[in-house]
Order: C-alpha cells, then sequence, then structure tokens
C-alpha cells in the first residue's frame, strides 16, 4: 500500500506498474545470463583453491597440468603484471589494485579457505578439473584467526604482512587491524552522568552471504590486437572494465564488457574475481574464448560476504525519554584483505536518533575469511541490531513506550548523523507515525497455539543511498516509438523504472519504450547498480536526456512550422503554437525535412542521493520445546520518496526483508576449528525459503526526494536494515530472553529460554 | 569427473553381475538424488553408474495378506500418492513426504535412502518402528535382513559387494497400531535433520493399554539408533503422560549426537526427548483411530 | 564564513576543535586556507593535488563530485568523512 504525502495525479506514468520490458524473456527462459554464453572454439577454464584458511605458499608445481592432453593454459599470480599496491580511484570507486590482485589469485600466502591459486584452460569442463588435481602446491600452514577477538589478539598471526594499519591516524605496523577511525561530537561522558539510565551491551554476529541465485561467472576472448571481450555477471559492467584494466595494466577503453542479464548481485557482484583470471587464460591459449564458472562452494568460500563482528553499544536516556548520550565501538571483520563496510555502517548507526553527545568509532579488522564486500546497505543491519536492541531494552527499564520514544527522538531535517552531516528533508517520522495509525500496530498479537509464545518487534534502520555517474541515450524512431540504452545492469526491473521517468516527461506510454542496456563501448559511463542508486541517478539521466529530446523536437519543428522555438509550447506529448499542434508520436515519421533522426544523451554525476528510512513491525511465534521460530505477520514501512513503480517497490522491500530474517534467524558462516565454512550449500546455509515466509506487507510512504524532480529516492536497501533486531526483539517479547548474538538460532532460543 | 559407462540392466540378476564385476566403482542409480551429488563432488570415484530403474521388481508396489512390498525404485511420491499406504502406514508417509522437496520426491525413493544410510535419513526410521525388512539379491543369491540392522555407520551399510537391494517388506499393522516421525528443522522444508524421532505403539483391544511399541532416533548418532529401553518401558503401561514422559527421557539418554553446524549435543538430546514425547503421543492417537 | 567540522584524527592538529571558520569561496582554497591555520591538516585530505581516495568531502549535505572546485558560500559546512566504497553507493 502507498501512504502518499503528495498528489500523485500529476503523473501519467509514474506511480503506475505496467508490464516490464524484460517480463517476457525472464519468465520464459529466453534471457541470456553469463553462463549462457557460448563463442565459437569456446573452452573451459577452472581454478586452483586452497585447503587452508592461512598458508604460505612454498612452491607451485604446473608442469604435470601443462603438459595434459586437452590442456592449453595455465596460469599463476606470476602471469599478472606488477602494482603498487597503493589506493587508487576507479572513478566511481578506491581500490587497491595489488591486493585485489592478490585476492583473485593469490601471491604468496592464501588468506582464506578458497583462495585461488592457479587456473587452467582446458577442451572441456571435465579436463579442466582433472587438470587442477595435477597442480603441485607445496604450503606451509599458518595459525589462523577466525574472528575480531582472535584477530587482535598479542600473539595473533598477522595475515597481510605488507600492510600498515592506520589506528587514528598513526601508522601502525604487524597489526591485523588496517584501520581505526573515530567521529566524535559533544562531551559523551558527561551526557552519560546526567542520563537516567544507561544501557551497554555487546552484540556479536556471524559473516554472512549474499545468496544470489545465479553463481559467479566469466567468458574472455583476448583479441590478437590486444583487445579484451568480456561477459560477466555483473551489477556493473564499466567496474568490471575497470577493475579487470586495472589489475591487468591494459587501457580501460581496450576492454569491452559486454551485458548479460544477472541472477541477482545485492552488492555481491560489484567486485571482479574470475574476469582477469578468463582474460589471461585466453591470452596463453592463444585467444581461444575462455568461460568459467564458480560452483556453490565457491561462492560462498572465496566472494564477497558481509562481515561478521563485534558491536559494543552503550545509550543513555532520561525519564522524559530523551536519548542523552550514544557510544559504539564497531569491530567488522574484513576478511583476508583490507575493506569492510564499517565506513558506512559507522555512518548508518545513530542516524535514525537525534543526538548531540556521541562518540562512533569503526575497526576495520583483518580475519582469514573471505574478502567481505558490499551487501544491500552495507554495514546498517548490524549497527541496527545493535542500537535497535538497546533502545527497547532502556524503553523496557524505563518504562516508555518504544514507538513513542523513537518518535519523540526521531532524526529529521536539520539533524545530525553521527559523522555530523546533517539531513535535508527526510521521512523517518512520516514512517513511524505510518506504523502508529497502521491496522498491524493497533492489532493484538492474538493467542499462540498449545506449547508456543507470541511476541512482536520493532526497529528502524537508515541507509544514505548513492548517486553517482550514469548515462542513457534516447532515439525517437519513425514509428513513434523510442529506443532507450542506459548503462545500468538491470536488476529489480531497472530498464523500466529507467524509461518510465523518461515516458513521464516525452507523454509517450511506456510500453512504446525499448529499453536496452549495452556494452560498454555502446554508452557512456555508468556507475554499479548499487548503493539504491540507478532509479535514481540513472533515471534523472533518462529525464534529462528526455527534456534535451523535447528541446531538439522544438528546434526541428519550428523549421517545419517556420516559427522560432521558443514560440512552441511542448505538454502532455503534445507541441503546440496558436494555430497548430502536433503530438509526438506523430511527430517522429516526420522529422526527415528537418534534419533526420532526433536523438539525445544526458549523462550525470549526482553528488547526493536523498537518504532512506525504514521502520519495521515482526510478529512472530517461538515453540518453546524446539526454540523453533515462525514469523507470524511482519508489515514493513519505509519512505520510497516517490514510487515510480509501486510493484517493484514493494518487491525490494519484501525481498530484503526476507533476507533480513534469514540473518536474523539462522543464516551463518559456521566456521570450525580448522578455520573453513562448513556449512557452503544452500542445504546447510539455510536461507529461508518461500515455506517459511508469510506475506510481507509494505507500507510505502512518500516523502519527494528534493534532489530529483520526480522525487525519487533509492528504495531497495534500507529494507534490509531493521529485520535483525525486529525479530530478535520479537523473540525477546514472546521468550523473555534478550539476544545479543546472530543469528538466534533455535539452539541459541532453547538454551537461553531453559537457563 | 572423469567418464563413466552408464549400463541400464533389465533383469535383477543382470544387475548384480555387473556390480560384482566393477565392485567400488559402481553404484545403483535408482531416483539418482544422492549419487549424482555424491559423484559430482568427488565423493564416489565411478567407472559405472548402473540405472535400475528398468528392472521390474524394483518398480513395484505389492500388497498381500501378509503385508506391503516396496520395490527399491519406487521414487517417494507413489508412495504417499497411494491412499492404502496413506491408511495402513502413516508413519511411512510421514518420512516419504518431507524428504527434500517435490522435485527430490518426484524421483528418490525409501530404497535409495535407505542404502544412502545417511544418519539424517528420514526414511529409515519410519522402516524401522514399522518393523521393516530389506530383501537383498547377491551373487550368493536372497537374503533378508531387519532394517534394524541394515545401517552400519555413515554411508555404510550391510551390502557387501555386488548385492542390490530389491525391495523392503512391511508386514501388515495390527489392530491398534499406530506409527509416527518427525524431525527437527529450523525452516519449515528443504532442510536435514537436526535430531528425529519415530514412534510406533499397538495398544490392547480397550485402546488403553500399550502392548508393543518401537522407537527409533535419527540424526544423532552415526546410525539411526533404535531406542530399545525406552520402547520397552511403554510396554504394559497404561496410556499416561508417566509413561510417555519416562520413555521420552530414556530417548534422549539413547541418543549419541555430535555438535556440527546443524546443532549441538545437548540441542539434540533435548530434542530428542520433546519429539520422542510428541511421536509416541500421536502413534497412540494414530492407533485409537 | 564557512564552517569546518575537524574529523576526529585531525583534531590534535586543531587545538583539539571540533568545528573551525574558515573563508573560502572554492573547497580548494578552504583547504589551503586551514593548512595556514592548522599546518598539518592538509596532508590528511589531499594527494596529488587532489582530494585523497579513501576520504569524502561533503558540502552541506552532499558528499562533492566537483572535488577541489566545489563552491564554497558563507555559510556552507564542511566536512571529511571516510570514503564508502566497494560498490556501496
Amino acid at each position: 500500500m502507498v501512504a502518499t504525502h503528495e498528489n500523485k495525479n500529476k503523473y501519467k506514468v509514474i506511480g503506475k506498474s505496467p508490464i516490464r520490458h524484460d517480463g517476457v524473456d525472464k519468465v520464459t527462459g529466453r534471457a541470456t545470463y553469463g553462463a549462457d554464453i557460448k563463442v565459437p572454439g569456446l573452452i573451459w577454464g577452472d581454478v586452483l583453491r586452497s585447503p587452508h584458511a592461512h598458508a604460505r605458499i612454498l612452491s607451485i608445481d604446473t608442469s604435470k597440468a601443462e603438459s595434459m592432453d586437452g590442456v592449453f593454459a595455465v596460469v599463476t599470480n606470476k602471469d599478472f603484471p606488477n602494482v603498487e599496491e597503493k589506493e587508487v580511484s576507479t572513478g566511481e570507486d578506491v581500490v587497491n589494485l595489488k591486493r585485489d590482485q592478490a585476492n583473485i589469485m593469490a601471491f604468496d600466502k592464501v588468506h582464506y579457505k578458497g583462495h585461488v591459486i592457479a587456473g587452467v584452460a582446458a577442451i572441456d569442463r571435465n579436463t579442466a578439473q582433472e587438470a587442477i588435481k595435477n597442480i603441485d602446491v607445496k604450503y606451509e600452514i599458518l595459525k589462523h584467526v577466525s574472528d575480531v577477538d582472535s584477530a587482535m589478539a598479542k600473539d595473533a598471526p598477522i595475515i597481510l604482512e605488507s600492510l600498515v594499519g592506520d589506528h587514528l591516524g598513526e601508522n601502525v605496523p604487524n597489526t591485523n587491524v588496517a584501520k581505526i577511525f573515530r567521529h566524535e561530537f559533544g562531551d559523551v561522558e558527561e551526557a552519560f552522568k546526567n542520563s537516567d539510565e544507561v544501557v551497554e551491551r555487546t552484540f556479536t554476529m556471524s559473516m554472512i552471504h549474499q545468496g544470489y541465485i545465479e553463481p559467479h561467472n566469466a567468458t574472455a576472448v583476448w583479441g590478437q590486437d590486444g583487445k579484451i571481450n568480456l561477459w560477466a555477471s555483473t551489477q556493473g559492467s564499466f567496474g568490471v572494465r575497470a577493475q579487470t584494466s586495472g589489475m591487468l595494466g591494459i587501457p580501460e577503453s581496450n576492454i569491452k564488457v559486454n551485458y548479460v542479464e544477472i541472477g541477482g548481485g545485492f552488492g555481491g557482484k560489484t567486485k571482479v574475481y574470475l574476469e582477469p583470471i578468463a582474460a589471461l587464460l585466453s591470452k596463453k591459449s592463444g585467444g581461444r574464448p575462455v568461460k568459467l564458472v564458480m560452483d556453490r562452494s565457491s561462492v560462498f568460500e572465496a566472494t564477497g560476504p558481509a562481515p561478521g563482528g563485534k558491536v559494543r553499544m552503550k545509550i543513555g536516556a532520561n525519564k522524559n525519554g530523551k536519548i542523552t548520550a550514544a557510544e559504539t565501538d564497531i569491530m567488522f571483520e574484513s576478511g583476508g584483505y583490507p575493506g569492510s563496510a564499517v565506513a558506512a555502517g559507522s555512518i548508518c548507526v545513530f542516524a535514525c536518533y537525534n543526538l548531540t553527545d556521541s562518540k562512533i568509532t569503526g575497526y576495520d579488522i583483518l580475519v582469514n575469511k573471505p574478502k567481505s564486500a558490499a551487501y544491500r546497505a552495507p554495514g546498517s543491519p548490524q549497527v541496527s541490531f545493535a542500537i535497535e536492541s538497546v533502545i527497547d531494552e532502556i524503553c523496557e527499564k524505563l518504562s516508555l513506550d518504544k514507538l513513542q520514544f523513537r518518535i519523540d527522538n526521531a532524526s529529521k531535517e536539520g539533524t545530525r548523523r553521527g559523522d555530523g552531516v546533517k539531513f535535508i528533508r527526510i521521512g523517518l517520522e512520516e514512517c513511524l507515525e505510518a506504523v502508529k495509525s497502521s491496522e498491524h500496530w493497533n492489532s493484538p498479537l492474538g493467542e499462540a497455539p498449545e506449547g508456543k509464545r507470541r511476541g512482536r518487534g520493532l526497529a528502524t534502520g537508515y541507509w544514505m543511498n548513492g548517486g553517482g555517474k550514469s548515462t542513457c541515450d534516447l532515439m525517437l524512431n519513425d514509428d513513434g516509438k523510442v529506443t532507450l540504452n542506459e548503462g545500468s545492469a538491470d536488476i529489480g526491473g531497472t530498464r523500466t523504472s529507467i524509461s518510465m521517468q523518461a515516458a513521464e516527461v516525452l507523454g509517450i506510454p511506456v510500453e512504446d519504450f525499448h529499453p536496452s542496456v549495452p556494452d560498454t563501448d555502446s554508452i557512456g559511463f555508468t556507475g554499479v547498480t548499487g548503493g539504491s542508486r540507478t532509479t535514481y541517478a540513472t533515471g534523472l539521466a533518462a529525464y534529462n536526456a528526455a527534456q534535451k529530446l523535447v528541446e531538439e523536437l522544438k528546434n526541428r519543428l519550428s523549421i517545419i512550422w517556420e516559427v522560432d522555438a521558443e514560440q512552441i509550447d511542448f505538454s502532455n506529448g503534445t507541441f503546440s503554437i496558436d494555430s497548430e499542434s502536433i503530438h509526438i508520436q506523430e511527430l517522429a515519421g516526420k522529422l526527415d525535412p528537418s534534419g533526420g533522426p532526433a536523438t539525445s544523451t544526458a549523462s550525470v554525476n549526482l553528488d547526493s542521493a536523498g537518504n532512506a528510512f525504514g521502520a519495521h513491525i515482526c510478529d512472530l511465534e517461538v515453540d518453546i520445546e524446539t526454540g523453533k521460530t515462525d514469523i507470524i505477520r511482519y508489515t514493513a514501512v519505509q519512505d520510497v520518496g516517490t514510487a515510480v513503480y509501486p510493484k517493484y517497490c514493494e518487491g525490494q522491500i519484501q525481498g530484503g526483508v526476507v533476507q533480513g530474517l534469514g540473518w536474523a534467524l539462522n543464516e551463518e558462516y559456521f566456521i570450525t576449528e580448522d578455520g573453513v565454512m562448513a556449512n557452503k550449500s544452500y542445504l546447510d546455509y539455510r536461507m529461508p525459503t518461500s515455506l517459511d515466509m508469510p506475506m510481507i506487507d509494505a507500507i510505502m510512504v512518500e516523502v519527494p526526494n528534493p534532489l530529483h524532480p520526480f522525487g525519487v529516492r533509492g528504495v531497495g536497501e534500507v529494507t534490509l536494515a531493521p529485520p535483525l533486531a525486529a525479530a530478535a526483539l520479537a523473540i525477546k517479547e514472546a521468550t523473555g530472553k534478550r539476544h545479543f548474538d546472530l543469528p538466534v538460532k533455535p539452539g541459541r532460543i532453547i538454551d537461553l529460554y531453559r537457563s | 569427473m572423469h567418464p563413466f559407462a552408464y549400463l541400464a540392466p533389465t533383469t535383477v540378476k543382470e544387475a548384480v553381475d555387473v556390480l560384482t564385476e566393477y565392485g567400488d566403482k559402481a553404484r545403483p542409480l535408482a531416483g539418482g538424488t544422492d549419487l549424482l551429488v555424491k559423484a559430482r563432488a568427488n565423493v564416489w570415484d565411478l567407472d559405472a553408474v548402473v540405472d535400475v530403474k528398468n528392472i521390474p521388481e524394483l518398480n513395484e508396489i505389492n500388497f498381500d495378506s501378509d503385508g506391503l512390498t516396496i520395490g527399491a525404485s519406487v521414487a517417494c511420491c507413489h508412495i504417499y500418492e497411494n491412499e492404502k499406504i496413506c491408511n495402513e502406514y502413516e508413519g511411512i508417509v510421514d518420512g516419504a513426504s518431507i524428504i527434500g522437496g517435490i522435485q527430490i520426491q518426484s524421483r528418490a525413493g525409501l530404497g535409495g535412502n535407505l542404502c544412502n544410510a545417511a544418519p539424517s535419513a528420514d526414511g529409515i526410521c519410519p522402516l524401522i518402528v514399522n518393523h521393516a525388512v530389506a530383501t537383498i539379491e547377491g551373487p550368493n543369491g536372497t537374503r533378508e535382513v531387519s532394517v534394524d540392522d541394515f545401517c552400519t555407520g555413515p554411508s555404510r551399510t550391510i551390502l557387501e559387494n555386488g548385492e542390490l537391494l530389491v525391495s523392503i517388506f512391511l508386514p501388515k499393522p495390527k489392530e491398534n497400531f499406530g506409527s509416527a516421525y518427525t524431525r527437527f528443522i529450523p525452516r519449515n522444508e528443504m532442510d536435514i535433520a537436526v535430531a528425529a524421532v519415530a514412534a510406533s505403539v499397538k495398544l490392547s483391544s480397550d485402546k488403553n493399554t500399550i502392548e508393543e511399541a518401537k522407537i527409533a532416533l535419527a540424526s544423532v548418532g552415526p546410525t539411526p539408533i533404535v531406542a530399545k529401553e525406552a520402547a520397552e518401558s511403554l510396554i504394559g503401561k497404561t496410556v499416561s503422560d508417566e509413561a510417555i514422559d519416562k520413555a521420552a527421557s530414556l530417548a534422549k539418554d539413547a541418543a549419541t549426537p555430535i555438535t556440527d553446524m546443524r546443532g549441538t549435543v545437548e540441542q539434540r538430546k533435548h530434542l530428542v526427548e520433546v519429539l520422542t514425547r510428541r511421536m509416541i503421543t500421536k502413534a497412540i492417537e494414530r492407533a485409537r483411530g | 564564513m564557512a564552517i569546518v567540522f575537524i574529523p576526529y584524527v585531525l583534531r590534535k592538529y586543531c587545538d583539539n576543535k571540533s568545528i573551525v571558520e574558515i573563508n573560502a569561496s572554492n573547497l580548494g582554497e578552504l583547504i589551503e586556507n586551514l593548512k595556514k591555520l592548522y599546518p598539518g591538516t592538509k596532508a590528511h585530505i589531499i594527494e596529488d593535488g587532489a582530494i585523497k581516495p579513501g576520504v569524502a568531502a561533503v558540502v552541506n549535505h552532499t558528499t562533492t563530485t566537483k572535488g577541489l572546485l566545489e563552491k564554497i558560500d558563507q555559510d556552507s559546512e564542511i566536512h571529511f568523512i571516510n570514503a564508502v566504497s566497494g560498490g556501496i553507493s
């Protein structure tokens, strides 16, 4: 349901849910994904992965594999060019190419189980797999660390020996702590002293995976002209181009990344793993096309999961319901190389609350696990779990209403986030008011069946959303229809949500749009589909391109009608002057005398995006004998700015909630004493299935984003932040016990309940 | 994975011959839902896959005056879609209808589930409490083995080189008999048991006294465990909460679980107690009709 | 004068102040003027003539994409925070 805060009737296209342009191909199985790519002469690649969590590589002998029939090439890290170990910008991201190279193919050490050591290209997949078994690697096994505490211990083995940590501005060698940083405002110690109640708790959470259905894949052809043709499952073709170029030392423009559909990414398909290896294998195989496809266990063990870690949270409040002070230490596992989502987590942690005295300290900590990557509002779910749990406890201790407390302390326009940045117009208060007036919040939990207990949890969450660079091209065809090219990988129907914004401007039905996502040679730079930026930023590029097209058509009409372009009016798709008028789609076929085809292109580089807030209500039932939980009702309230395509917004909200409930209840990297993941299959990773979830109700609040002409805000990520605490707090209400460790799995529920 | 032979014999004898010839390097393919996974994961290094679905005896469901014979490659869906089986062997149906999802149940059967001998198998404990007997054909002829004794360890059974499970026989349930099976999984479907319990009872003619009982536990030891003392504690007892609690407590003692990614020792033992209580109660309800 | 929020690690160069006021017409000038008052600050923000990778300059509510050319008004506020990278925004 949409709870709008403005008059939507002003739009003709925005706010409707037409059939998506890529829908038929996707539901009939016609859509082409990376693993479907077949190129003449295609051969197969495979990689050798480390069986150890932490080891020094003493030697790699590839001679036996190389001499096998059907084997064309073997590559190791020696085949990568030497690059400097420093941070560089790729145009949309900051990377350390040396470490990125080492992460996708180990140099002298393996930092986690599954770390790639060598790649092979062979005539078929089985031969490649057999060749992998014939590579002989000698290891010196090293002590490993699997969690933040052991990584920070005095005698901890050092994972990345070249790392110099930045600890609050001091350079510190021989450490697993890559970075310690702080945001501090006001006088926190004094403010705690002046509080009626202070609650301090420490929370732990496991590393978890995005769990996209489609495994990573890459197909590469290294042409005789030195140019590389690539196909890959990615959230951003230009990111693949930039990273591959940097790691291989090849100019970006020599690489063409072809667009294929993507079977889920959630942030995890923003980093390359296989692409440079496929390219090098192709080069060494005499330019044969080489395809690599990961299996599920490799996806779990060696791509980019969300960091686990530890969050210490201390909140003070007064009896009158005002938060006095807040302090937190956020310790995230970055994995085998530096760079977790802790910076983002530190921005999100206090964003829902109006604070004057706060202190946030972030730690980025290496452990012998895969290098973490983005996962839907990266860093926010972990910190939301911590703060929302403590807010709930402090409300309980002060006998305050937990919803009213959140309303009374809610961030609004002018409030500063924990990093000091001031909010523009945001919709958190509106979300909380929507909770207050919702049917769900005002309905009783209902009687639980025998042996079960029910509880309700409430939690909020924040995500800043992204801006960045995007491009959109429009071509008005003779038949009155529009070809639209845009650079964003289509996740969640963005071809349509982008087209709708151009359609709104042009007054052309969106069904008459033919949107495509071309290769990187055929569209201007466009950033990754991530950060909830696509409908906002690429949509704005489409809006601008449409405005330009209108101007171009006015110029054309001025030739045809022999009037000044300024005299021509345009509204609802019709150009008019006093004596004449013509609809844009009719004009399309009459443009030849004015100069032929009419096209336009627009690029944007947006420095901000508006912010996203959500507030969720979770009702669940706990079997107090087995610890089994069943979600019985769930409502997610979110400020969506303007719902361009309400059904997609609803789908995004529901999808994120399901992922969040999986994170809350069962998902985890179960690490053995050997430092390896035991449950590296979907059978044992225990993501929720459709049978575990009720229908998730979405209430979309619309507080238009002042930075976008249609008020669009990113929608796809904040939805993952509140469910962790919402579920854990519902379990608290059902069982009387507070949980501080994720996942809140049945064994933990029973242990605590029976204790 | 290297190339392997695909063989599809049409008689039990042919199947036994090729299994004898290949030894460890061949496996029978019934539903294939475990075999394909293990072959692809290099758990088994196979030279031959012996498809047994073309052998008539392995595909039949037969009722006679003594009981029910289910061919070793009969898929679960044919078991739970058979009205007579649903009426007479409720505990068997409990297990057959939760192995994997619908796609798996349309391929996988109880015979394969038994031969795969997973400690967590959903099909085996219901067979045990229904007094099932396995019919095995091998190079040295036919033998019959109680399902109680079939599994010898994780993925290990009493089957010897060249031997093939042909069918499973279930004696006709006595008057006032009931059986039930359940497992604990954190999700609602598509999961492996953390702990599981099957129970059966035969009640007296007034349906108040337990005359016979059998309890079997899964996922709490290297093989399915027959909880003998727990079952015996029920015999001769009037149906009561105390009797059921006592048996549940003894079943808990019989469990020998490990701690792993699916659960801890304490959690699993606790679950055995809870589930045993629930399954005895359900078996009694079913016995009372 | 524009208000500059001093990041925690630079406060030691700024008499432990969390906020200072600086006159400037654009971000580059602002950082220069900040350095004149508080030596040591610039090296943490600028590398090779541009804002360091890893640092995000926020002017008012937006992370600048114009870099040192970003216009600064009398009532602007400026933050230097950790860049959020990794396909995150």
